[in-house]
């Protein structure tokens, strides 16, 4: 390389190296001081120790928090695959009008522009005791007066952040399952096998890469969610994030949310980099 | 020989598009028919439906005496090679073969053997633990045969099998796929919209237009009989004018021709001639049906030249064969006087077309 195109290349890579060093390299390298420092009343001081991780493993408060977390992202990735992937398919294999097939794709996609806030809030009004669930059961009599069953747990919060997070689903196995071309269903019968079987074994196959992107988007999203339990979750739903934001808030112990942010971070990763390798192991199959 | 399909008076509508208008054929075992015709004329669809993926609007269709009209593709008894091939890209090549025969009751190690067995027809042994993705054009083509000949379908169905593949491999194929058909004995139907191939391979051309079989002959009644001035010009090319017929004699332009005779007492219509069928001959030699006229272009291709003759409307093609070893410097010059012979038995009358 030249001296030019040096300079030029740099001037061009400049910016989005200056972004990535200022709001991700910086932040995190701040995290990963703060989380050896030592809280000490009234406030915390530096220091390099590996107490803080100690105390996320020792105290069991932590591990629940934790698994608590794993367990609502994984069961929000597994209710939005079992509604997005049928949705996506009767989208892709049964609309034959275009128009409606667009319209259909835009249905899921659209609450998207809405804001997230405002759609988790929509749960509220549903689930609550004035909300529209228990108008409705009281109408028709199965309720005698209004339930406070339906907030405030686990089942609104999954409920409420398949709802938030379903497109992210959508769209990718929408996607995978578009790219499948017809030939290839119809060989398959032309072959001998029947509807169900094509499915199995040609189908399926060709759009797991799809599942496996929704699947890793909408875990991640959730699993690092703090508004949802924030609105529904109720006094037992708190999840990692609201620990995090709370050790930063009223618990006033920066290095310990620092250490949380950072195991919570490098999960992520690990779940992100699985999921690229399975992905990778699919792909090359459709070009 | 038996028969093996009969199609009987089969109609495709989506709403107001007709891809297929009335069609009625009957294929003999071990024939190898082509359907042929321009873009949109209904062969894939017509073809479609004998595989079992387009649902005729009227009609029937019989397999072996068994009437599959309705039959979903996994239940009758024929295959396809697809245009783009439709390999599996997820499974190897030799999962791909194998793919239609574990349904079958095949033994496990059965449907490897002759999965092996189907590739060594298509010459591909050694590609059984390959990826699709790996091969090359030629080579996935052969392994989509292979897929479809090893369930031994009564029909083999193929829909523009070579057009994705270039010029040379192409004919290369266009041989390979004849001798696989004599040497696998089976039927097969196959559409192409390339003249050259249908009459090369076939033993059985359907030239099709709008939807319906405008003729159905063998590859040498097409080109010397055709049924009409349509397939004429879609089968080879043809030389067409429009004549009265007075006393035996047609009139092309200011010169006249002499009808051979068995049409000296037809009424008048369009006649037509090959190019390939026009002698040059020297401008002394006397004699019946010459005409001279101008050299106007001349299209020099090695082993023959095409010559226009005449100008505008009045313009006739001519394709010459060049013979021994004067080549090209036998050829008259451009702007030369060339006369030409139209010998009678040549020319072809054509009854005007409905709609024309
Ligand atoms: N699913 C469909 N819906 C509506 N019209 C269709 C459909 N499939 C085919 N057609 C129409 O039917 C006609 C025949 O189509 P077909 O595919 O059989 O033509 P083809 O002879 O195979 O042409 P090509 O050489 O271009 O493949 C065309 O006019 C086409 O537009
Ligand atoms: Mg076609």
């Amino acid at each position: 390389m030249t001296l030019g195109t040096r300079i030029r290349t740099g001037l061009v890579l400049s910016p989005p190296l200056l972004w990535t060093i200022v709001f991700m390299f910086v932040p995190y390298t701040i995290l990963l001081v703060y989380s050896f420092w030592r809280a000490q009343f009234p406030l915390f001081v530096p220091d390099f120790q590996l107490g803080n991780y100690r105390t996320l493993i020792t105290d069991p408060q932590y591990l629940n928090v934790l698994l608590r977390t794993l367990k609502i992202a994984g069961l929000v990735s597994i209710s939005a695959v079992i509604l997005a992937y049928p949705y996506a398919y009767f989208l892709v294999f049964k609309v034959r009008r275009p128009g409606v097939r667009l319209a259909l794709y835009m249905a899921v996609v659209a609450p998207l522009w809405v804001s997230y806030l405002l759609r988790a809030y929509t749960w509220k009004t549903i689930l609550g005791t004035q909300g529209i669930l228990n108008s409705f059961l009281i109408s028709t009599g199965v309720l005698d007066e209004p339930s406070s069953v339906f907030l405030y747990n686990h089942t609104a919060m999954v409920l409420t952040l398949t709802y938030v997070f379903i497109p992210f689903m959508v769209m990718p196995i929408y996607a995978a399952l578009e790219k499948i071309p017809p030939s290839l269903i119809e060989a398959s019968r032309d072959l001998g096998e029947g509807a169900f079987a094509t499915f199995r074994k040609v189908t399926l196959p060709l759009s797991l890469t799809g599942v496996i992107a929704g699947f890793t988007m909408t875990f991640c999203l959730s699993f690092g969610d703090f508004i949802a339990p924030f609105l529904v979750g109720g006094p037992d739903g708190a999840m990692v994030a609201n620990v995090i934001a709370s050790q930063f808030g009223a618990a006033l112990n920066w290095p310990l949310g620092s250490a949380l942010a950072l195991v919570m971070l490098v999960l992520v990763l690990g779940i992100i980099s699985v999921s690229d390798r399975f992905e990778r192991l699919g792909h090359g199959r459709l070009e | 020989m038996s028969e093996i399909v009969r199609i009987e008076s089969v109609t495709k509508q989506w709403g107001h598009v007709v891809g297929v208008d009335d069609v009625s054929l009957a294929v003999k075992t071990g024939e190898f028919v082509t359907l042929l015709g321009p873009s949109g004329c209904g062969k894939s669809t017509l073809l479609r439906m004998i595989g079992g993926f387009e649902d005729p609007t009227k009609g029937s269709i019989w397999l072996d005496g068994q009437n599959v009209t309705h039959l979903p593709p996994n239940r009758r008894d024929v295959n396809v090679v697809f245009q783009d091939y439709a390999l599996f890209p997820h499974m190897s090549v030799g999962k791909n073969v194998g793919y239609g025969l574990k349904f079958t009751d095949e033994p496990r190690n059965q449907v490897a053997t002759k999965a092996r067995e189907a590739l060594d027809l298509v010459g591909l042994s050694d590609k059984y633990d390959a990826m699709p993705s790996q091969l090359s054009g030629g080579q996935r083509q052969r392994v989509a045969l292979a897929r479809a000949l090893v369930r031994r379908p009564k029909v083999l169905l193929l829909d523009e099998p070579l057009s994705a593949l270039d010029a040379n491999l192409r004919e290369a194929m266009q041989v390979e796929l004849r001798h696989l058909h004599q040497k696998v004995g089976l039927t097969f139907i196959m559409v192409t919209h390339d003249q050259d191939e249908a009459l090369a391979m076939a033993d059985r051309v359907l030239v099709m237009r709008n939807g319906r079989v405008v003729q159905d002959g063998t590859p040498d009644d097409l080109y010397d009989r055709p049924a009409s001035a349509y397939v004429a010009d879609f089968v080879g090319s043809t030389n067409m004018f429009r004549s009265a017929v007075v006393d035996g004699h047609v009139q092309l332009h200011d010169h006249v021709l002499e009808l051979p005779e068995r049409l000296k007492t037809c009424r008048e219509g369009q006649f037509g001639f090959r190019p390939e069928k026009v002698r040059i001959v020297g401008s002394g030699e006397g004699g019946a049906n010459r005409i001279t006229g101008q050299l106007n272009e001349l299209l020099y291709h090695g082993s023959t030249a095409r010559l226009v003759i005449g100008e505008g409307p009045n313009a006739i093609i001519v394709s010459h064969m060049l013979q021994d070893h004067s080549g090209r410097s036998a050829l008259p010059q451009l702007g030369e006087d060339v006369t030409v012979e139209i010998a009678a038995d040549t020319l072809m009358r054509f009854e005007p077309e409905a709609g024309e």
